[in-house]
């Protein structure tokens, strides 16, 4: 009896590891990473994973550059109106031997301007 | 390994199940899930390729060089990867925290708002298979993405200047729209006291007066440029590297002198120049002819394909950055890959107000008066054999020459009717890449997007891959 039960209840248990393994392959995004043999490659990172370590990262930067930047005074003629600055989401990604670091890069551009240029 | 495990694993209880004829009711069940894991799985590893014709050039492959229409060859996997890689970058964006903690001062100017996180821009890129993603690696983007908040309205409201204004300055103000208003010594003064605080030049004086010279000549032969006066785009900008030797001699970087140093003079304007004179005694007068012939055929072709083309999103072509080569015999063109680039070309054109035209509209204005050139050079060094026997093959008419230290060099002459095709197909490819309809319930939009495209000898172009090179950046805003 217990037998049939393990047989009947485990496909069902399959079911619902099935249904949350299907939630994440349908949330991976893709990146260009680099394989063994070092080769640009395409590698799947969760997405929740990369906005958590985004979002992360900019807030980081954000306001320790925005606090720094209010204090910029100046009497020259030639005002400071934008600053850039490049930085990289470090994310590990992969599994087991596959495991790479993969750093999208972004720039973000400060400025105290409405219309300001991005270079 | 994963997902092999678990079809094993499934394949297993699927046939346990079924042997022992107690769970009827599930066999369709676990077949449903069988299929859907597979699908599922499959739409992975499914071909979501950019089409070969997109990023391949045709002389680098067997991949037909035909322009194919976008509609046809985009495969479903593809956009899905697209929508998939912009959704989770607007949901990273929106996940951003807002600070601001400035305050305006006396010394502010009018229309300076607090100190803000502007713009955060990120890099898409293609692999040599073709496969499009997050750029995570060094390399080389093929699209740059530049996102923005919705515009931060000024603390104290800000005038624009009216066109009279901007045409009448005051006594005190420079306009920098055409450097000849100011004093090239001026101009010239930050670039001079940077290199000779490196301590390689052993004669300043000289240097100072031979950069001078340069910076005059260059600037005098570009306000010399004629562009087609029914082309939309014009010419907004130049750069062009110089070499420098140690006893302060400069000549154009094309040109060996041996020297370690290099410097780029570069200006922009925001209006289009006014054509002037060339002066008698300016040392670049044998590049005129060549470069004003480019410049008017890259604006014609620019023109005539953006008004034939129609651009499907929000975001229209406003930018075009070409890198320019320069042949043994003085010739300019158009530099392939990249490698032999001695300075860069900058075309804007004026975007249309929002809904002011559609691209429809724009489709019917396209009344261009015929280029002056009936070709393009592509300029190419150390050419390969098959390059050349492509040419040969596809009727494009080549130039061979010998430089020194062995380098050879080909001049491809590409007809103007092929690169306004290439064009077209460029712009669909930004277009389907990047536009996108801004969600105006998104703090963050998509401002601009700028592809990075090298040129075949064909006349086509294919966007640049991660370990490849590039000659053009087309800017979409």
């Amino acid at each position: 009896m217990a037998y049939k039960k393990i047989f009947t209840t485990l496909p069902l248990l399959y079911l619902l590891i099935f249904t949350s393994s299907c939630r994440k392959i349908d949330h991976l995004i893709e990146v260009i990473g680099i394989d063994k043999n070092g080769d640009p490659t395409i590698i799947h990172i969760p997405q929740l994973e990369y906005i958590k370590r985004f979002s992360r990262t900019i807030n980081a930067i954000q306001k320790p550059s925005l606090s720094a930047l209010s204090k910029i005074h100046s009497n020259s003629p030639w005002q400071l109106r934008a600053m850039a600055f490049g930085i990289g989401v470090n994310a590990q990604v992969g599994f087991g031997p596959w495991q790479i670091g993969a750093y999208p890069e972004l720039r973000l551009i400060f400025s105290n301007s409405s219309d300001s240029y991005v270079p | 390994m994963c997902l092999k495990v678990m079809k094993s694993t499934q394949a297993y209880f699927i046939k346990e199940c079924i042997s022992m004829k107690k769970t009827l009711l599930l066999k369709p069940i676990l077949l449903f899930l069988f299929l859907s894991l597979s699908f599922a799985h499959s739409s992975l590893a499914e071909n979501n390729q950019l089409p070969t014709a997109w990023y391949l050039l045709p002389e680098d492959s067997r991949a037909s060089h035909k322009i194919n229409s976008l509609d046809n060859t985009v495969p479903a996997p593809l956009s899905a990867t697209i929508e998939s890689l912009y959704a989770t970058q607007q949901t990273a964006l929106e996940s951003i925290s807002e600070y601001s903690d400035s305050q305006k001062e006396d010394s502010h100017p009018a229309n300076w708002i607090p100190w803000h996180l502007d713009s955060v821009s990120t890099d898409l890129g293609v692999t040599a298979q073709g496969l499009i993603g997050l750029l995570a690696i060094k390399g080389t983007p093929a699209l740059n993405l530049i996102w923005r908040k919705h515009k931060v309205e000024p603390i104290i409201p800000f005038e624009e200047p009216s066109a009279q204004e901007l045409d009448n300055p005051g006594e005190n103000s420079y306009l920098l729209n055409d450097p000849s208003e100011i004093p090239i010594s001026a101009q010239i003064e930050p670039i001079y006291r940077s290199i000779i605080a490196s301590g390689k030049i052993n004669e300043p004086k000289v240097f100072k007066e031979n950069l001078t010279r340069v910076a005059t000549d260059l600037n005098n032969l570009i306000h010399t440029i004629d562009l087609p006066s029914s082309s939309s785009w014009w010419l907004s900008g130049y750069r062009f590297d110089f070499i420098v030797s140690a006893s302060g001699r400069i000549a154009p970087a094309w040109l060996s002198l041996g020297g370690e140093l290099r410097v780029r003079l570069e200006w922009y304007f925001i209006k289009p120049i006014r054509s002037g004179k060339l002066s008698p005694q300016n040392t670049l007068a044998p590049y005129k002819a060549s470069l004003n012939s480019l410049v008017g055929s890259i604006g014609s072709v620019l023109h005539e394909a953006d008004s034939h083309v129609l651009i499907n999103g929000s975001m229209h072509p406003f930018f075009c950055r070409v890198g320019v080569g320069v042949s043994a015999q003085g010739q300019m063109g158009i530099a392939k890959g990249g490698a032999q680039v001695i300075g860069h070309l900058l075309f804007s054109k004026d975007l249309p107000k929002k809904n002011a035209t559609t691209a429809t509209q724009e489709m019917n204005e396209g009344q261009v008066e015929p280029t002056t050139q009936s070709f393009i050079p592509l300029i190419e060094m150390n050419p390969s054999q098959d390059h050349l026997q492509f040419a040969q093959r596809e009727n494009v008419e080549v130039k061979q020459y010998a430089q020194n230290h062995g380098i050879k060099q080909a001049v491809y002459k590409i007809p103007t009717s092929r690169v306004v095709e290439g064009l077209k197909k460029a712009f669909r490819i930004v277009d389907f890449l990047a536009n996108r309809p801004p969600d105006p319930k998104k703090r963050w939009q998509l401002y601009e997007a700028r592809a990075a495209f090298d040129l075949s000898l064909t006349g086509t172009f294919g966007l640049a891959s991660v370990s490849g090179l590039f000659s053009t950046m087309l800017y979409f805003r």
